[in-house]
């Protein structure tokens, strides 16, 4: 048992290994053979025609951590956060294209690795001018919350290496639907003088969730029925004056309903989750000032006196980010807070009656970061979180946390070489 | 309190973003040379506003008012010329647009524009190809594009 457990483990950092050696020599080769009137592989295909394009990317992290695990087993140093994605867009006429993205990620006990399809929709829109455009969205779709989830797992388009976890981890029944949704969605944009107006929304269409986000519903308990989501919505209004402050409202209702087995401690109840997200950024060169809050009400309801409540989850972040060197070189600092239950803010009524650390109910999260643009196409990122609360240590990578064996205090130092192409 | 602790543990790091801040910040060299947004000779449409042309450039706007689709083309962001553009015509910053385009082209909502290698290339790409539109540093008449007025 220990040796498979060995083996697995260096097998994992091998692979860990040679993603960082990727990393560090594709873009040494992308940039050897640009210098040449030779084109690499990508743009040779992305010239043959304009209709069709290729795109990717590639990252591999390093997470070091004292007190809890993150992205595997980083108390002992994790090569566990690799992301690596292959999208193609094809516009078949004017009007209407069909976008396919192919994303493996591998993080710890959160995503296995294995491929999964990212998004695959047709975009037609249904009629444009100068200044306005509205159109339909049809497939699988990542959902437009806040500034960044649609491109969360993508290292080269989110700010820094882990992102607001308040704003952007998903929690409880939440997850499969900030990752994408099959459904339709309408878009509208209009573009004023000097404003540039966009409203996206989203529905999606009932689905069973997946065995993780059922997990995480009963913090780690396996239940034999399973959880329906009914109905997954989001409306999206992003205002943005085109040169320096955009603002974004966001609202996402999604009820899922848990569906017993035949023998099952839990009776078919249901959760409804409300979530209304603001968003805000500012630029003043070279200074960026951006800020997010949501608040999340949760409902849970016909499953019994035990289980029925309704906690309101708070969720704020800000940062400032400096860039020198023409945006060669940025620097970060952000705070990053999280309550569970606004009504047991330190968790303590929590701790009183079942016994689970209180600090499980919080997160603060001081973030210090440093980026570096390598080349326009590659990058390399350090973090520093201090954290107090260990609300988003993750189960799947702490498997002492049920026993209540978690650290208020912790620290994580990440580390991250991002290629795209 | 515990958060006022780890900001002393951290004061170094502090101190190397304070200086960090203080250094002054690498200025855009924007000299004498200006650039001229230009396009396919066929388009007849030459008058159009800093904020059409964000449109344009951020491709938000996909077609012409006579819906000939829109082929922008661009030089790499280290370009001088690429800088210059975006500060004079666009009024933003060249990691502005890279943004907005990598969000379009990694969420499947859009396409980049063709980054083509200078500006003798751009010239020749956006005379040959209709619905074209890119820059360049000096207009000369007849070579089979147009130059745009801003308004």
């Amino acid at each position: 048992m220990a040796i498979t457990q060995l083996q697995w483990n260096s097998r994992h950092r091998l692979g860990g290994l040679i993603m960082a050696l990727a990393c560090f020599i594709l873009p040494a080769i992308g940039r050897a053979e640009s210098d040449t009137p030779m084109k690499n592989p990508v743009e040779w295909i992305n010239q043959l025609s304009d209709k069709f394009k290729l795109h990717g990317f590639l990252s591999q992290g390093f997470t070091y951590s004292n007190g809890n695990n993150y992205y595997g087993d980083s108390t002992h140093g994790s090569f566990d956060l690799t992301e690596i994605g292959l999208n193609l867009s094809y516009r078949l006429r004017p009007d209407t294209t069909l976008a396919v993205q192919g994303l493996s990620r591998r993080a710890g006990g959160m995503d296995n690795g294995s491929p999964r399809l990212d998004y695959a929709f047709v975009d037609h829109t249904v009629a444009q001018d100068s200044q306005h455009r509205w159109g339909v969205r049809l497939g699988r779709i990542k959902n437009p919350i806040g500034f960044y989830n649609e491109s969360r797992d993508i290292a080269v388009v989110r700010p820094g290496i882990i992102l607001p976890q308040s704003i952007y981890l998903g929690g409880m029944g939440l997850r499969d639907f900030f990752l994408a949704s099959d459904g339709l969605g309408l878009y509208w944009q209009r573009h004023g003088q000097d404003s540039a107006l966009s409203v996206d929304y989203q529905v999606a269409l009932p689905t069973q969730l997946s065995s993780q986000t059922q997990r995480a519903f009963m913090r780690g308990v396996i239940l034999p029925g399973h959880l329906d989501m009914e109905t997954g919505q989001v409306l999206r209004i992003l205002h943005d004056n085109e040169t320096n402050f955009r603002w974004a409202v966001t609202g996402v209702f999604v009820k899922s309903q848990y569906k017993p087995a035949a023998v099952d401690l839990l009776t078919d109840g249901t959760v409804s989750i409300y979530v209304l997200t603001l968003s805000a950024d500012w630029l003043l060169h070279p200074w960026q000032l951006t800020s997010e809050a949501a608040w999340r009400e949760l409902v849970y309801k016909g499953f019994g006196a035990a289980v029925d409540s309704q906690p309101s989850h708070l969720s704020i972040y800000g940062e400032a980010l400096y860039r020198w060197s023409e945006d060669k070189w940025q620097a970060s600092l952000r705070y990053d807070l999280h309550y569970f239950d606004i009504d047991d803010p330190n968790g303590s009524t929590m701790e009183a009656h079942t016994g689970v650390p209180g600090h499980s109910r919080f997160s603060k999260d001081l973030t210090l970061g440093l980026g570096w643009n390598v080349t326009p196409t590659f990058q390399l990122r350090a973090e520093y979180h201090l954290i107090d609360g260990s609300g988003f240590a993750p189960l799947v990578d702490n498997p002492g946390l049920q026993a209540g064996n978690v650290d208020r205090y912790w620290d994580i130092l990440t580390l991250q070489a991002a290629f795209r192409f | 309190m515990y958060f006022l602790r780890n900001i002393f543990r951290l004061w170094w790091l502090i101190l190397l973003l304070i200086t960090i801040t203080l250094l002054p910040a690498t200025l855009i060299h924007a000299n004498d040379a200006n650039a001229v947004i230009i396009t396919h000779a066929t388009n007849n449409s030459t008058t159009h506003t800093k904020s059409a042309m964000r449109a344009i450039f951020g491709m938000r706007v996909r077609q012409w008012s006579d819906g000939k689709p829109i082929k922008v083309f661009v030089l790499p962001d280290s370009a001088l010329l690429h800088k210059q553009f975006c500060k004079q015509k666009l009024n933003v910053f060249p990691y502005q647009l890279r943004r907005i385009w990598n969000r379009l082209v990694y969420t499947g909502t859009g396409h980049a524009p063709i980054e083509v290698a200078d500006e003798q290339e751009m010239a020749r790409q956006i005379a040959q190809t209709p619905g074209a539109i890119g820059y360049i540093h000096l207009y000369e008449a007849d070579h089979g594009y147009n130059a745009i007025t801003m308004e």
